[in-house]
């Protein structure tokens, strides 16, 4: 547990490296599911960075997309590509846009339009199914981003389907993009849509690395129906520029910025 | 000297702006998928509180949604990226706002590569074929914010559907207060005999100036347009430039596969006007991230490509 929590420290530190090196960005939802991320990447996923397409690989749809500096700062972290690559975020050419892109080794899915990230791992799961293929599929949605009718049309269609081979997460940071979700549109109860919906659903502290280990791993023994995990978590998590602050959507983020949040997080000392 | 300038609010202030105002006097509401902040209508939700409807980000459902209140008598205003509005609630629009005549406005905000720091899922280079291919709706293109001031109450009392594309965050003014704007009616901003620049949005217009003040200093004589209606396209002055000059060139920032060139191409072919035509503006392919003046040469529609080509056309007859 202690080398994934210095993993979830890097991939905090690298995706906002990344982001400094265009001098703004998505950094709330970046910080909020920098913590998923480490879980998945450090310890539940079968990948193979030496070959990014293998087919046995467990896919991810990252399908708020704008979040892109997150997987990637995984991504790199992972031997996909080198971390130096992280500083050319959304340059001329490059191979890092800050949407999740295919031209990015590891990337499956190219995102960015919401909502329709969930209908691709549906059918990513469905096909792997016909395949016969045992590999698992892994869906990172917004809260704000299940505004959109896709994702009630794709969460129909998994539980239809008997899709358990799906595993989707909602980042519920509690903020979109002009505000705090319950002000722009409400969605009372998550958890309960999904679950009428026919989901298997988990609520858990999206901070807190055991518990979302736990979750997942719950979460691949059930049989038989697709399932939700809702992560309960702060959007700008892990930079006081961000944490706990109103519209922290996209915000200016500076060298200066890096420097104080590698401070925050403490990986100096590590 | 034909040249923008700083003014005093940007292209997005001076719509809210302007809503704020018709709204005291007209049913007009505005309507936003998550993106107020973005499309500076928190600026008219702040004024009118009841009139403004945060639909959330659901586009589809926002076009639905505002389709109906225009049939109820409302003038509802719906925002979204142009890759939304285009793509997004197509059928929405088709159905919903377009076949039950109901005369919804579309702001439609960072079109063709305005919206590349976002990257291919969020810039639109087809829109303007998108949306010209459906019958009943007009298509603006705003330059600058004296255009979106003027024209604004026009378009609230002009019972069709709006297209209103538009660069949220420009400052850059060309015109000046006392300027009169026509639905319809393209700008000639110079009147020559060689060779008629024909644009289309600010970014486009930047380089047509560019453009026209290289050619003149070679001696050629320019005529500059700004046709910032694209649809209905003004027939009448596209021909009068095809008879006046050797060359016609149109330079948008749009898909030149079916963008304001291929509606002037065909206009041109179909009144048997067989006029030297030279299109610049964004090829048939998928967007990337890149700074704009980065994709303006990469596609070709910088003042440089732009001068380059029309001189080896010039020489050829
Ligand atoms: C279809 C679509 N509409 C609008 C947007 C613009 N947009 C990008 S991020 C965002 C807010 C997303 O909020 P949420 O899903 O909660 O993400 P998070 O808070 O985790 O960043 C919006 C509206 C988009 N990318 N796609």
């Amino acid at each position: 547990m202690k080398s994934l929590y210095k993993f979830a420290k890097l991939i905090r530190y690298h995706s906002m490296e990344c982001i400094a090196s265009c001098g703004s960005g998505h950094v709330g939802g970046v910080l909020s599911i920098a913590d998923l991320l480490a879980v998945l990447y450090g310890k539940i996923m079968n990948i193979d960075s030496s070959n990014p397409l293998w087919e046995e690989r467990d896919r991810l749809v990252m399908s708020k997309g704008h979040c892109g500096p997150a997987l990637y700062a995984a991504l790199a972290l992972k031997g996909f590509f080198p971390i130096e690559e992280l500083r050319t975020l959304n340059q001329n050419g490059t191979r890092l846009p800050s949407h999740c892109n295919t031209l990015t080794p590891g990337v499956d899915f190219s995102t960015g339009s919401l909502g329709q990230g969930a209908s691709l791992a549906v059918g990513v799961a469905l096909a792997l199914k016909k395949k016969n293929n045992p590999a698992r599929t892994f869906l990172i949605l917004g809260d704000g981003e299940c505004n959109e009718g896709q994702i009630w049309e794709s969460a129909m269609f998994a539980a239809h389907y008997g899709l358990d081979n799906i595993i989707a997460f909602v980042d519920q940071n509690k903020q979109q993009l002009d505000g705090d979700t319950r002000d722009v549109m409400s969605m009372e109860n998550l958890e309960e849509s999904f679950l009428s919906f026919g989901w298997f659903v988990k609520k858990v502290a999206g901070h807190n690395l055991e518990k979302i280990e736990e979750a997942i791993l719950n979460a691949i023994e059930n049989k038989g129906k697709p399932s939700l995990i809702v992560l309960d978590t702060i959007k700008g998590k892990g930079w006081t520029g961000a944490e706990g602050k109103p519209k922290v959507h996209h915000l200016p983020f500076t060298e200066k910025d890096l420097e104080i949040l590698k401070n925050e997080i403490g990986l100096l000392g590590d | 000297m034909i040249m923008f300038r700083e003014g005093e609010v940007d292209q997005r202030t001076a719509l809210a702006n302007q809503l704020v105002e018709e709204a005291k006097t007209k049913p007009v509401y505005a309507l936003d998928s998550d993106l107020a902040s973005s499309s500076g209508l928190n600026i008219f939700a702040k004024e009118h509180p009841e009139k403004f409807i945060n639909c959330g980000i659901q586009e589809a459902n926002m076009f639905g949604v505002a389709a109906a209140m225009a049939k109820e008598g409302f003038i509802p205003f719906v925002h979204t990226f142009s890759s939304f509005a285009s793509r997004r609630a197509l059928d929405q629009l088709y159905v919903s706002a377009i076949y039950n005549e109901s005369a919804i406005k579309i702001i439609s905000t960072d079109p063709g590569i305005l919206n590349s720091a976002n990257g291919g899922t969020h810039v639109s280079f087809e829109d303007i074929g998108i949306i010209s291919s459906l019958p009943n709706v007009v298509i603006i293109d705003f330059t600058d914010p004296i255009m979106i001031n003027k024209l604004i109450p026009h378009i609230i009392d002009d019972p069709r559907i709006y297209y209103l594309r538009m660069q949220r965050k420009t400052k850059e003014q060309i015109y000046e207060r006392n300027q009169d704007f026509e639905v319809g009616k393209g700008i000639v901003l110079s009147l020559g005999n060689d060779v008629a620049l024909i644009c289309n949005s600010q970014l486009a217009l930047k380089e047509g100036i560019k453009a026209k003040n290289i050619l003149e200093k070679k001696g050629y004589s320019i005529s500059l347009i700004d046709m910032f209606t694209v649809k209905p396209l003004d027939e009448e002055l596209v021909l009068k430039m095809a008879r006046r000059c050797k060359i016609v060139a149109i330079i948008e920032n749009s898909s030149v596969r079916n963008g304001l060139g291929a509606i002037i191409a065909d206009t041109l072919l179909m009144n048997r006007q067989y006029t030297e035509l030279l299109k610049f503006g964004i090829p048939e392919t998928l967007g990337e991230v890149g700074s704009y003046d980065y994709l303006i040469e990469k596609y070709g529609f910088d003042a440089n490509n732009v001068v380059r080509v029309i001189e080896e056309r010039l020489n050829l007859l």
